[in-house]
């Protein structure tokens, strides 16, 4: 292999793994985006893998395919017109040729890295990461949710599938005892949501913070057999209640559904 | 002569020794060597009286060339040119001889070829493409290096028979001789009133160089890019029937490649860039389209349409 051949194959390299750098801050970007929207939309962020892989296919394909010595004499004007005539006669021999490529493979040391790394471009784009993250930290750690993506696509087949009534729907239990539920005889199914708001940012329940729970208007909501379920926590199945906190849940449904 | 810059220092020195003789006319003298230095013929357009002949006569003796020199007239015969056999007288014995025309030189000047006959003009189409003359059964190699370079007049048109395009097309470049400036003018009346000036020319470029530089020539790189490019131009003269009603030739891509090469080497660059084909694009362009009606209604000249394809 030639000098020119191995310094061209070389620079090559670098063109990939620059342009590289620079798909992965936007790929990671773009998750971010995504995460944070996925996220208000209380759509699982696992969806966020979906935009973002796509992104990369299609952005590293088209980058990678575009990458040409035009760029780096753009950036090097020593080697206008220069870089590109040695490559594309890289297979010829003569005193000219061999003399350009002498001469290209020592003006190819003004070549630096950094060159293709926009700074101002990737300052920006890390300071954009950075707010994203506090913007996605802060809106989980608020339970902040612009609308229920579930609820709007369960609204959405309610409206083809006809009205539900809550009292033709029964009630089912899964994983645990149901008496920590209260008295089913005194459940009382009515026509008001009960909303139970749970923190996403922390693993367990704290038993501290309850609130009163929120009437809202069942009106022009259509929910299923599935929306009535009561699961229990992993936490009380293995773990068993304190007697005194098992009493303070017993009574929390037992006002609830006074 | 196996270096560019011995390429470019030897061609420097050359145009400034002509520059003793013939005042101005720099870029006209550049295209004279860059047709000799492609191995390709050159037709020259310019006023009386600006000194075609003189530059022409003065490369030819700095290159160490045979000159010759043939004025086109309607009754100008291809034998006239080519040669012809003539009954000769020797040792009692009467036999033909083969007599060599004008066109037995290195340096062959067609002054007004558009005021000779078509038959007179094509004559010279097989020395210029074949680098031979056929005369009778015979064919007769010319010298090498070969170089035809044709003037023509552009204001007396009245009975001239202009190049067909088949014809011209065979010429590399249409070098345009333009006026000199003001101060050139002064320096020439200078030069030429008040002694009578002769300098001696000492050859600069023996013919053996001249060869080495040809094949030089052609070992100049060019990246294909800048080869898109030339073919661009020149597809472009096809399409843009609005002004050009006949564009140029695939040949017109070959010479604007081989000049832009040859451009290059004069120039002491190892590559041949953008700037070397839009440099000769003009001279290798100008005489390869015939322009619309609309661009002659619009006064458009032949350049300025080429300018207008150039990036």
């Amino acid at each position: 292999m030639k000098n020119i051949e191995k310094a061209l194959t070389e620079l090559r390299r670098s063109l990939i793994v620059s342009k590289l750098f620079n798909i992965t801050i936007d790929a990671l970007v773009v998750f971010l985006i995504f995460f944070l929207v996925f996220i208000l939309m209380s759509i699982s962020w696992f969806y966020t893998f979906i935009p973002t892989v796509i992104y990369l296919a299609f952005f590293t394909r088209k980058k990678l395919k575009s990458i040409k010595y035009l760029e780096v004499e753009k950036k090097v004007p020593l080697l206008q017109e220069k870089l590109r005539t040695a490559a594309d006669n890289v297979d010829k021999d003569n005193e000219i040729v061999n003399q350009l490529h002498n001469e290209v493979i020592r003006e190819m040391k003004l070549i630096r890295m950094s060159m293709f790394l926009d700074p101002f471009k990737n300052t920006m784009k890390i300071g954009f990461i950075g707010v994203l993250a506090f913007a996605i930290v802060l809106s989980a750690s608020l339970n902040v949710m612009l609308f229920d993506f579930d609820v709007l696509i369960k609204d959405i087949g309610g409206r083809f599938g006809g009205d539900v009534f809550v009292s033709d729907l029964n009630i089912t239990f899964e994983g645990g005892n149901e008496n920590i539920y209260g008295e089913e005889s005194i459940i009382d199914y009515g026509s008001e949501e009960l909303n139970l708001g749970l923190n996403t940012m922390q693993g367990e329940l704290d038993f501290e913070r309850k609130k009163e729970a929120e009437n809202l208007n069942f009106h022009g909501r259509y929910i299923t057999q599935e929306d009535l379920k009561a699961i229990s926590d992993s936490s009380y199945i293995e773990k068993k209640l304190a007697k005194d906190e098992e009493e303070i849940v017993k009574r929390y449904f037992n006002q609830i559904t006074r | 002569m196996k270096t560019i810059e011995e390429v470019h220092a030897v061609v420097s020195k050359l145009l400034k020794e002509a520059g003793r003789v013939i005042v101005g006319q720099e870029e006209a003298l550049k295209q004279f060597v860059i047709a000799l230095l492609t191995d390709s013929h050159a037709i020259i357009e310019g006023y009386p009286g600006l000194a075609k002949t003189l530059s022409i006569k003065t490369l030819a003796s700095l290159m160490d060339l045979k000159f010759s020199r043939i004025q086109g007239t309607p009754d100008l015969m291809p034998s006239d040119i080519t040669g012809t056999y003539i009954l000769e007288d020797k040792n009692g014995k009467r036999e033909f001889r083969f007599q060599n025309g004008p066109v037995f030189a290195n340096v062959v000047l067609f002054d007004e070829v558009n005021r000779a006959v078509p038959r007179t003009q094509s004559a010279i189409l097989e020395a210029m493409q074949e680098r031979q003359v056929t005369v009778g059964n015979n064919t007769f190699k010319l010298d090498q290096p070969f170089f035809v370079l044709a003037t023509q007049n552009p204001i007396e048109q009245e009975g001239v028979m202009p190049l067909p395009e088949a014809q011209s097309d065979r010429f590399l470049f249409k070098i345009k001789i333009i006026y000199p400036s003001f101060a050139e003018e002064v320096e020439i009346i200078n030069r030429f009133t008040e002694t009578e000036y002769n300098p001696e020319l000492r050859p600069i470029i023996k013919k053996e160089h001249i060869f080495e530089m040809q094949q030089l020539v052609r070992k100049v790189p060019i990246a294909n890019d800048i080869k898109k490019y030339a073919v661009d131009i020149v597809t472009a003269t096809r399409n843009k029937k609005e002004l050009i009603e006949y564009g140029a030739s695939p040949r017109a891509s070959i010479g604007l490649v081989l000049a832009g090469k040859a451009h290059a080497l004069l120039s002491g660059r190892k590559y041949v860039s953008k700037e070397d084909i839009n440099a000769v694009a003009l001279p290798v362009l100008r005489h390869r389209i015939i322009l619309s009606f609309e661009a002659e209604r619009n006064n458009l000249s032949e350049d300025e349409i080429i300018k207008k394809l150039l990036r």
